[in-house]
Order: structure tokens, then C-alpha cells, then sequence
């Protein structure tokens, strides 16, 4: 048998056999979830798809922007890292008054507080607490009064912080019997407590009035520290 | 059917001519269902195998790259799906309900009304390999060229396999027509 014929009978006998199946494939429904695009198609994705990400880039960007505007104090509003505020809280009624000398680091909305009490010349470092926890601390309740003031490197710091106090401390004392009260602070006294006191306590720093607030506040977190 | 036809068939299937796919399958029928049994050597299994081949092309149309060889793509996919379905029954434990003496699920035979005398000899007398090396070469039509890209083996080793198996063949062929008369 010539290799032509074998061939031919091979062919044929596979013909014969080969079932139909085509009436079946018909049938399924296409899987159109397995295609994949084709070049042309794949190109105008990718393109829209590199616009999408330069234009959500650019959003971003702008989203960043804006927000670092509004909430990073900038050159208009100074950070404030430290703020002597000072309390006197009558207990009870009680004439008897006792300042305390406070450092506070703000940080948003906890602050760092080095707190020194002026009269018996111990300092508690009461770490992440707002006002209203340190009024809880110093133990102020119904019929007491807390007199408050602050003074910061920069006035307007001074202010912001008093305004944030007042508020603050206005809805703690809400229905609990408690008054307060936001004083003027005056640098020359406030200086003066600071001065009397980093000297005082004899921790190898000495401070005069005419350093600057800075050197001052500076001076009594780390006399505090030692404390 | 040449290549370029062929090609072009799948051009128009992937724009959504169904009767291009009517024309592919009845080009093609014959030699996907002869390469498919050439590895499962079971013919409903191959049957099975070469209807999965016509969906997956049909489904996947869209990754075939236009003036590529839609043969061999082809072919591809049959013979992936064919070793998966393979592997895949090799994994299947036999249940309480089948009895094992009857071997592997894989145990039809095909229709006996036809002359099968040449099937059964390819199937007899060819190793697997020889076996698609014919199929693919005789009935598919392909060049011996692309059987060895298709198959990863050296052109000569391919050219081998075919003329040492088309030879076994037709002396199994001439011994078994002997025999008969």
C-alpha cells in the first residue's frame, strides 16, 4: 500500500469515528467572563486607566494641600509647645487658695503637663490628660472654684489656649457645682513665680527676669523633672 | 484548509460570526478529536474533551493574536485541557458504588459499526508519543516543523518517530489484512 493510500485510509477511518459535537458546543453558553480584550481594546484601557491615576494624583495632592492649610498652624498661627497656665483652686470654699504653675506641651488634643504646686514645692507629671482630667485630679468638686489664666510665648498662643480652657472646662463643670473663672495673666507676676522658683529649687540652673519666656519655661519643665 | 484561512476564520470569530465558528469546527473536528484520543486513548473521555475544546475556544476567543497560528493555538488548548482532565480523574478516589476491577473511570470503548482497523493499530502498535506525532502530521496536517515546536523535541527526532511509526503501522496494517484473508 502506497504511503498516499495509507494515509488517506487513516483519514477516513478517523472521519468515520470523529463524533459530532457540534450541536452540544452551541448549546453551552459562552463563558464571557474568560475573554480577555483585545490590543486595540487593551490600549484605550490602559490610557484610561493612566488618566485615572494622574487625575486621582492630582486630587490627592490637592486633598493634602488643603487639609495641611487648615489644620498645620502655619506662619500666622505659631505652634505652641509650651504654656504656663496657672490655677488657684479654693476648695470648699475655703480661703486658703493654692496656685499651681503648669507646663503644658500641646499636642493636639492631650497635652504633656508638668504641674508644680507653688505652695509645698512638689511637681506631679501628669502625662497625656486634657484640662478636664487635671480638674478631676486636683480633686476640684461641688462649691469649689477654679481660677484660671495662661501665659504662652506668643500672646496669641496665650489667648487660643485660654479660649480652649474656657470652653472645655465650661461643659466639664456644666451641673457639678463647680465655678470658674479665666483671669488676665500677668507676665511680670508670672515671671516672677518662675524665676523665684526654678532658683529655688537649687537644681544647678539660675534664671532672671529679663531671660526670655522661653528660656523660662524651658528651664522649669526641666527643674520640674528633677523634682 | 490552509493557515491563513483559518486565521482568518478566528478573525472573524472573535468579532462574533458564529458561522465562522461552523466553519472552523468542521475543518478542525476530525483532527482535535484524533489528537485528544491519542493522549486520553479513551474515546469518550475524548469526546468529552474536544466539546471542552470548542467551548474554551469559543469562550477565550479573544486571546487569540490575529496572523498567529490559530492551529497550534488550538491544539494547545486541547491538549491542556485533555492532560488536566487526565490528572484530574488520576486524583478522583473510586467510590463505595464502582467496582475497581473494572479499572479507572477511563474504560469506554467507541462504536464498533465502523471499520476501525487502522484506529485500533494506532492504538495498539504506536506508543503515545508516535501516536500524536501521526495524528498531528497525518490528519491535522501540520508540518513536522511545527510538531517539534509544539512537542519541545529536535525536528529529527520528530522526523524519526513519524517514519519509524507510519512503518509499524502499515506492517501491522499488511499483517492484520493478511491474517484476514
Amino acid at each position: 500500500m502506497r504511503n498516499s493510500d495509507f494515509k488517506k485510509k487513516l483519514n477516513h477511518e478517523y472521519e468515520k469515528i470523529t463524533p459530532d459535537v457540534y450541536s452540544k458546543i452551541k448549546k453551552v453558553p459562552i463563558n464571557r467572563l474568560l475573554e480577555i480584550d483585545s490590543p486595540e481594546q487593551e490600549s484605550r484601557k490602559k490610557v484610561a486607566l493612566a488618566l485615572v491615576c494622574i487625575a486621582f494624583i492630582i486630587l490627592a495632592v490637592l486633598v493634602v494641600s488643603l487639609f495641611s492649610y487648615m489644620i498645620v498652624p502655619g506662619a500666622s498661627a505659631p505652634t505652641c509647645e509650651y504654656v504656663y497656665f496657672q490655677i488657684y483652686h479654693t476648695k470648699n470654699g475655703e480661703m486658703s487658695t493654692t496656685p499651681y504653675g503648669v507646663i503644658i506641651q500641646d499636642n493636639a488634643e492631650k497635652y504633656v503637663v508638668c504641674l508644680m504646686n507653688e505652695q509645698t514645692e512638689t511637681s506631679i507629671n501628669v502625662e497625656n490628660v486634657n484640662i478636664n482630667n487635671l480638674a478631676e485630679k486636683l480633686g476640684v468638686g461641688n462649691g469649689d472654684a477654679l481660677v484660671y489664666s495662661v501665659i504662652a510665648i506668643d500672646s496669641r498662643q496665650a489667648d487660643d489656649m485660654l479660649s480652649k480652657f474656657t470652653y472645655s472646662l465650661s461643659t466639664y463643670v456644666a451641673n457639678k457645682g463647680i465655678t470658674i473663672q479665666a483671669t488676665q495673666a500677668s507676665l511680670p507676676v508670672t515671671t516672677a513665680h518662675m524665676v523665684t522658683y526654678i532658683n529655688g529649687l537649687n537644681k544647678g540652673i539660675s534664671v532672671s527676669n529679663t531671660d526670655s519666656i522661653e528660656t523660662l519655661m524651658n528651664s522649669y519643665v526641666y527643674v520640674a523633672s528633677k523634682s | 484548509m490552509d493557515r491563513t484561512e483559518l486565521d482568518y476564520l478566528f478573525t472573524k470569530l472573535m468579532h462574533g460570526d458564529e458561522d465562522a465558528f461552523e466553519k472552523i469546527y468542521k475543518e478542525t473536528k476530525r483532527g482535535v478529536f484524533s489528537f485528544v484520543y491519542s493522549i486520553c486513548h479513551d474515546y469518550y473521555t475524548a469526546e468529552e474533551m474536544m466539546q471542552d475544546t470548542y467551548i474554551r475556544i469559543r469562550s477565550a476567543i479573544n486571546t487569540y493574536k490575529p496572523g498567529g497560528n490559530a492551529l497550534a493555538w488550538m491544539f494547545t488548548i486541547a491538549k491542556n485541557l485533555t492532560l488536566n482532565e487526565i490528572a484530574k480523574r488520576k486524583k478522583e478516589v473510586p467510590t463505595d458504588l464502582e467496582d475497581p476491577s473494572l479499572g479507572p473511570a477511563m474504560s469506554y470503548t467507541m462504536p464498533e459499526e465502523e471499520d476501525q482497523t487502522l484506529v485500533n493499530l494506532v492504538k495498539k502498535v504506536l506508543n503515545e508519543e508516535e501516536q500524536q506525532i501521526v495524528m498531528l502530521h497525518v490528519i491535522s496536517g501540520f508540518k513536522h516543523r511545527e510538531i517539534a515546536e509544539m512537542m519541545k523535541k529536535p525536528l529529527g527526532t520528530v522526523l524519526w518517530a513519524y517514519n519509524n511509526a507510519l512503518k509499524k503501522l502499515k506492517t501491522a496494517y499488511e499483517k492484520e489484512i493478511g491474517d484476514e484473508k
